[in-house]
C-alpha cells in the first residue's frame, strides 16, 4: 500500500510492487506499508522512487516472529524435521534409500548432478553425481528447509535441472531470539536412536549458534526373505538387509555481527560424518555366507562406506540503503572425502589388493558469490572450483578439476521478472590405466580406463516470471518460461568402471556436450479460507535437447562380475509432470489428498527414462482429538511402473499405511509414527536396491521428542505466575 | 480463469504424450533358437562332464533385428543359487577346485549367429558349476539363459557324508547352522581308486583362517565317524574344511560353510 501525502490517495502496488500516484498540487511524502517489511516514508520523492524494504521483526506476546524468504519464487517449505520423511511425503518428491545417514532427494524423477542442494546459497558437492552418494545434511541443526521445483533458477546454480533443495542456518535474520532446540528420537523395527540441540543466541547486533546431532541405526528391515543378483539367488536369513547400519555426527557453528558501520558479517562451519555399512550385493556377486546377520544391532563391516565433509563460509553485507541491499558476499570453501572398503576377494581377477579401500574421493571445494540487490532485480557472480583425487583398486573416475564462472542477473519488471545468467565450465581429468588380467590371474594386456583431457563448455540460462494474482481472493501462483543448459557432469565425462551404488558398469563419453532444455512451469494455489476447501496445483513440460541417460549399450564389460555395459549417451527427452493437493478443513478434522504425476521419454525410442518415479497419491486423514492432542492416518498409494527403460523392469503398484500421534505440551512435542504399519513388502522403483529385488524398508515405529527452550519465556510466565497470585 | 489458464498445458502434456507413445523401438529380447535336444547347450536340463576332459558348448542364437555379443560364464556354484534352477534341491554338493571359472565374450552380428566354446575342465574340479548364457541385440536388449554343468572326478580322492549332527546332508536346504559348545558328529567316506593315504577334518574361522578345532587325522577311510568339539566361545563364519591325498599323491581340498551361533 502506498499513500501519497499532502492529498492522502493511496494506491496498491502490483504483484511486482510498482505503483503509480499522483496528487493535485504536488507530492511531498510516501508512504509505504507491506505486510511482513517495516512502513516506510520517503519525503519529497522524485518522479521515479525504488523503496527498499526491510522485513519486519514482530514480538507477539513473549514470541518474536521472523520470516525466512528464499530468493526463488517457486521456493515450497518443506517443514517435517526429518528429510527423508519430508521429501517421501511431498508430491513431486522421494528420496533414494541409502540409509539414515544420507539422503538422496529426488526431484521429479532427477536425482544426484542435477538436483542442486545449497546451505546458505552455497551449493553442496562431494561426489553427488553418484546415485548413492547422498547429501551430507542435518536439517534438525536448520531453521528452514525448502525445495525448488524445476530448471533455470539463476541464483542455484546450473545442477538444477529438477530442482534444488536449499537449507538456511540460523542468522540474525531468520533467528532474532535466543532458544534453544533439542530433541530425541527412538525407532523400532529399523532400530535408530538420535539426539540433537542446537543453541542460538541472537541480540540486535550480534547472533552465534551452535548445534550437534548424532545417529546410530541398525540394518534396514525389510519384509523380504529371497532377492537375486545377475541371476544368482540368494536368502536373507533375517527380516534385515545384513551390514547396513552405521552412525552419523553433525556439528554446525556460526557467528554474526553488525560492524560499527552497519555491515553484517557472518561466519560459519558445518561438519558431518557418517560411517555406513553397505549391503553386500553392492560390492560385486556376495556368496550366500557374506549375507549372514551382523552380530552386533550396530556393527559395521565390510563391505562399508565413511563420508566425511566440513565447509566454512564468510558472508558479509554492504550498507543498505533505501535505494537498494547494498551488496553481499559470500566465499566459501569445504572439504569432502567418501571412501569405500570392501574385501580384497570383491576385486576380481588379479593379484589380490593390500588394502581394503575400494574406492576414495577426496575434493576440495571453493565457492564464491557476489550480489547486488536492488527494487528492480538484481545483479551478480558465481565462481567454483572443485579438485577432486580418486583412488582405491575399484577405478570408477579419474582425478579431475572443475572450474565454474557465471555472471547472472534478474530485472524485476512492471509484471514479471526476467533473469539469465552465462556459465563457463573448465575441466580436466587425468587418464588412467591399469593391467587386466585374465581368469586365471594371468596378466593379458593394459586396460586403458580413462585418457586425459581438458574442455571449455558454455552453459546457461535465460527465464521469465510472471506472478499470478487470480481474480478470487486467495487464488496466487506463477508462470515461468525456462531455457537452460547444464553442463555435464565429470562422472557423464570420465566414469569407467563398476559403480557399486548403482550395481552396473557405467562408461562416461569425454565427447559429451551441454545439454539444453526448454522448460515451462505454472503454480496456482487456493487457500482462501482458513475452513473449508483448500487446493493447490503445479505442473512442468520440458524438452531437452541432449538430454544424458545411463543407456544400456550393446556390449558386456570386460570383467566377470560387471554385467552389461551402460553408457552416458545425449539423447533428446522429454518429461512433463504435475502435482497437486486438495483438502477440506473443518475445525478439528481435516482430509487431504495430494498426489504427482510424472512421464520422462527418450524421444527416440519412446522408451521412459531410467527411474521414472511411477504416480502415486497420499490420502491423508487428521483430526484434533483435543488441545494439543493429534492424529493423523495416511496411505500412501504407488501405482505401478510400467513407463521403463530398456530392460528396466516394471514395479507392481503398492498401497502403505502410516500413522502418527501428536502430542504438543508446553515441554514440548512428542510424535508417535508408525510407517508402513502393514509391514508391506513394496518395490521402490527409483531405488538402486530394486535392480536387485529387494524391497524398500518394513514397518517402524518411532517416538520422535523436540523441544524448544526460549530465553526469557520462562521468567515473564513466573512473573505472571506472581502476578496472579499475588 | 483457472479452466483457461490449465486447458493449453492439458492440451500440451496430451499431445506431447501421445507423440511418444508413438515412437517405436526394438524392445524384443535375443533368443537361444538352438534345436530341442543339445547336449552340450544352455538350453541342456543339466550337463555332465568329466574333470580332466573337454567340452565344446554349442549354441545358436535369434535376434528380429541384430545380435551384438555373446557371454558366457562359467562359475562355481557354492554359497548361491540361480533363477528357475531348482538347486534347493540338489542337498549339501562337496566342491573341489572352485577356483576354476570361465568368461568369454563372442561377438556376434545377424539376425541367426552360431557360437562354439571349447571348454578344458581342470583335473582338480569337482561339483556343480553354473553356466550363464547372456545375449545382447545390438539395441541393448539382453536376455540370460542358464543351467549347471556337473564335473565328475576321477582323479583325486573323494569325500562322501552321510551323516552330519544326525542328519543326512542330501535333506539340506541352504547352510548349516551350529550351535557354540556343542559336538557334532560327522560320518562318511574318502576313497580313491589308488587308495588314500591321508585325510584331515577341521573347523575353520572365516575371519582369522585360524583352525578353531582339530585338523584331526583320520585313521579310517571307507567309514569315518568324528566328533567336532564347536568351541564355546566362538560364533560367526565358518568353514568345516576336509582335505585328503591320496597313495598316487594327489591332493584335495572340499567342505562346506557352516555359521555358528
Amino acid at each position: 500500500m502506498v499513500m501519497a501525502w499532502p492529498c492522502g490517495l493511496a494506491v496498491s502496488t502490483d504483484a511486482a510492487g510498482a505503483f503509480r500516484v499522483s496528487c493535485p498540487h504536488g507530492i511531498d511524502s510516501l508512504t509505504f506499508s507491506c505486510v511482513g517489511f517495516e512502513t516506510q516514508t520517503v519525503s519529497a520523492p522524485l518522479e521515479h522512487i525504488d523503496v527498499w524494504m526491510r522485513e519486519l521483526e514482530v514480538m507477539l506476546g513473549q514470541a518474536k516472529v521472523s520470516a525466512t524468504r528464499f530468493p526463488e519464487w517457486e521456493a515450497q517449505i518443506l517443514a517435517r524435521p526429518d528429510l527423508m520423511q519430508a521429501l517421501d511425503a511431498t508430491p513431486g518428491l522421494q528420496s533414494l534409500d541409502l540409509g539414515p545417514g544420507m539422503v538422496q532427494p529426488v526431484i521429479r524423477g532427477l536425482y544426484g548432478s542435477r538436483v542442486a542442494v545449497l546451505e546458505d546459497g552455497v551449493p553442496q558437492r562431494g561426489g553427488r553425481w553418484g546415485s548413492d552418494h547422498g547429501v551430507l545434511v542435518a536439517p534438525e541443526l536448520q531453521v528452514a528447509s525448502a525445495w525448488v521445483p524445476g530448471g533455470g533458477h539463476v541464483w542455484m546454480g546450473p545442477e538444477a535441472v529438477g530442482g534444488g533443495l536449499r537449507f538456511e542456518s540460523p542468522s540474525r535474520q531468520n533467528s532474532p531470539i535466543t532458544t534453544t532446540r533439542y530433541g530425541a528420537v527412538l525407532r523400532a523395527g529399523s532400530p535408530m536412536a538420535g539426539v540433537h540441540a542446537l543453541h542460538i543466541a541472537s541480540s540486535a547486533d550480534v547472533h552465534w549458534h551452535a548445534g550437534l546431532s548424532v545417529v546410530g541405526f541398525g540394518s534396514n528391515q525389510v519384509p523380504q526373505r529371497r532377492f537375486s543378483y545377475l541371476g544368482r539367488v540368494y536368502d536373507l536369513e533375517t527380516a534385515a538387509l545384513p551390514n547396513t547400519a552405521g552412525r552419523s555426527g553433525h556439528a554446525v557453528l556460526g557467528v554474526e555481527r553488525v560492524t560499527g558501520n552497519g555491515r553484517n558479517v557472518a561466519w560459519s562451519m558445518r561438519a558431518s560424518d557418517v560411517t555406513q555399512g553397505l549391503f553386500p550385493g553392492i560390492i560385486g556377486l556376495p556368496l550366500q555366507g557374506d549375507l549372514a546377520p551382523n552380530d552386533g544391532l550396530l556393527e559395521v563391516r565390510l563391505p562399508m562406506q565413511h563420508a566425511s565433509r566440513v565447509s566454512t563460509m564468510l558472508r558479509w553485507t554492504g550498507n543498505e540503503n533505501p535505494w537498494n541491499g547494498g551488496w553481499e558476499y559470500k566465499v566459501s570453501g569445504s572439504w569432502n572425502q567418501r571412501r569405500e572398503f570392501a574385501p580384497p576377494h570383491a576385486h576380481g581377477w588379479g593379484p589380490l589388493p593390500e588394502s581394503d579401500l575400494s574406492l576414495s574421493l577426496e575434493e576440495w571445494t571453493a565457492f564464491s558469490e557476489a550480489r547486488l540487490r536492488g527494487a528492480h532485480g538484481s545483479v551478480g557472480a558465481q565462481a567454483e572450483g572443485q579438485w577432486v583425487t580418486t583412488s582405491g583398486w575399484e577405478f570408477l573416475i579419474p582425478s579431475h578439476q572443475r572450474m565454474r564462472m557465471s555472471v547472472m542477473g534478474e530485472a524485476v519488471l512492471a509484471k514479471s521478472t526476467l533473469s539469465a545468467r552465462l556459465d563457463v565450465v573448465q575441466s580436466s581429468q587425468q587418464g588412467h590405466a591399469e593391467p587386466s588380467f585374465n581368469a586365471e590371474g594371468s596378466q593379458v594386456g593394459i586396460d586403458v580406463r580413462a585418457n586425459a583431457f581438458d574442455t571449455l563448455v558454455p552453459g546457461g540460462m535465460v527465464s521469465w516470471q510472471r506472478p499470478l494474482q487470480l481474480r478470487q481472493a486467495g487464488r496466487t501462483g506463477t508462470v515461468a518460461l525456462v531455457a537452460y543448459g547444464r553442463v555435464p557432469s565429470n562422472h557423464e565425462w570420465g566414469a569407467n568402471g563398476i559403480h557399486h551404488g548403482s550395481f552396473r558398469f557405467e562408461q562416461g563419453n569425454p565427447n559429451l556436450g551441454t545439454e539444453w532444455a526448454l522448460e515451462g512451469r505454472a503454480m496456482v494455489q487456493d487457500q482462501s479460507d482458513a475452513m473449508g476447501w483448500r487446493w493447490n496445483g503445479q505442473g512442468f513440460l520440458a524438452f531437452h535437447k541432449g538430454f544424458i541417460s545411463i543407456t544400456p549399450s550393446a556390449q558386456f564389460a570386460p570383467i566377470s562380475h560387471a554385467g552389461q555395459i551402460y553408457r552416458f549417451v545425449a539423447n533428446d527427452a522429454f518429461r512433463v509432470g504435475m502435482e497437486g493437493g486438495v483438502g477440506y478443513h473443518a475445525e478439528r478434522h481435516a482430509w487431504t489428498m495430494t498426489g504427482s504425476l510424472l512421464g520422462q521419454w527418450d524421444v527416440a525410442t519412446g522408451l521412459g527414462l531410467p527411474f521414472t518415479s511411477p504416480a502415486q497419491a497420499r490420502w491423508c486423514w487428521s483430526s484434533t482429538v483435543k488441545e494439543g492432542l493429534e492424529v493423523e492416518l495416511a496411505c500412501r498409494t504407488i501405482a505401478p511402473a510400467h513407463l521403463t527403460a530398456r530392460n528396466e523392469a516394471s514395479t507392481p503398484g503398492a498401497a502403505l499405511a502410516d500413522m502418527a500421534i501428536t502430542h504438543t505440551t508446553t515441554r514440548g512435542r512428542w510424535v508417535l509414527e508408525i510407517q508402513n504399519a502393514f509391514n508391506s513388502a513394496w518395490l521402490d522403483h527409483v531405488s538402486a536396491y530394486r535392480a536387485l529385488g529387494l524391497v524398500a524398508q518394513g514397518r517402524w515405529i518411532q517416538l520422535r521428542f523436540t523441544a524448544d527452550l526460549k530465553k526469557g519465556l520462562r521468567t515473564q510466565q513466573q512473573q505472571n505466575q506472581r502476578k496472579i497470585f499475588s | 480463469m483457472m479452466k483457461n489458464n490449465m486447458l493449453p498445458l492439458a492440451g500440451c502434456v496430451g499431445m506431447a504424450l501421445a507423440l511418444a507413445s508413438c515412437q517405436g523401438t526394438d524392445r524384443e529380447k535375443p533368443t537361444v533358437c538352438t534345436g530341442l535336444g543339445a547336449t552340450y547347450s544352455v538350453t541342456a536340463a543339466e550337463i555332465d562332464v568329466l574333470a580332466d576332459s573337454h567340452i565344446d558348448l554349442a549354441d545358436v542364437f535369434c535376434d528380429n533385428e541384430g545380435l551384438s555379443q555373446v557371454r558366457y560364464d562359467i562359475h562355481n556354484g557354492a554359497g548361491h543359487a540361480h533363477e528357475a534352477s531348482g538347486e534347493d534341491d540338489h542337498g549339501l554338493v562337496l566342491h573341489s577346485g572352485t577356483e576354476w571359472s570361465v568368461y568369454e565374450l563372442i561377438d556376434v552380428s545377424g539376425t541367426e549367429a552360431s557360437t562354439d566354446l571349447h571348454v578344458e575342465v581342470p583335473n582338480t574340479a569337482r561339483g556343480v558349476w553354473h553356466f550363464i548364457v547372456n545375449v545382447l541385440d545390438a539395441a541393448g536388449n539382453v536376455s540370460t539363459y542358464n543351467t549347471d554343468i556337473h564335473v565328475e572326478n576321477t582323479y583325486m580322492p573323494e569325500f562322501t557324508l552321510t551323516s552330519v549332527g544326525g542328519e543326512d546332508p542330501n535333506m539340506w536346504h541352504g547352510e548349516p547352522t551350529w550351535s557354540a559348545g556343542s559336538a557334532v558328529v560327522v560320518s562318511g567316506s574318502v576313497t580313491d581308486e589308488d587308495g588314500i593315504a591321508s585325510a584331515e577334518l577341521s573347523l575353520v574361522d572365516e575371519g582369522t583362517e585360524l583352525a578353531v578345532w582339530g585338523p584331526v587325522s583320520l585313521t579310517e577311510f571307507d567309514a569315518f565317524t568324528d566328533t567336532v568339539e564347536v568351541p564355546a566361545n566362538v560364533s560367526g563364519e565358518f568353514h568345516f574344511e576336509m582335505t585328503a591325498t591320496c597313495n598316487a599323491g594327489v591332493s584335495m581340498e572340499t567342505g562346506f560353510h557352516v555359521e555358528v551361533e
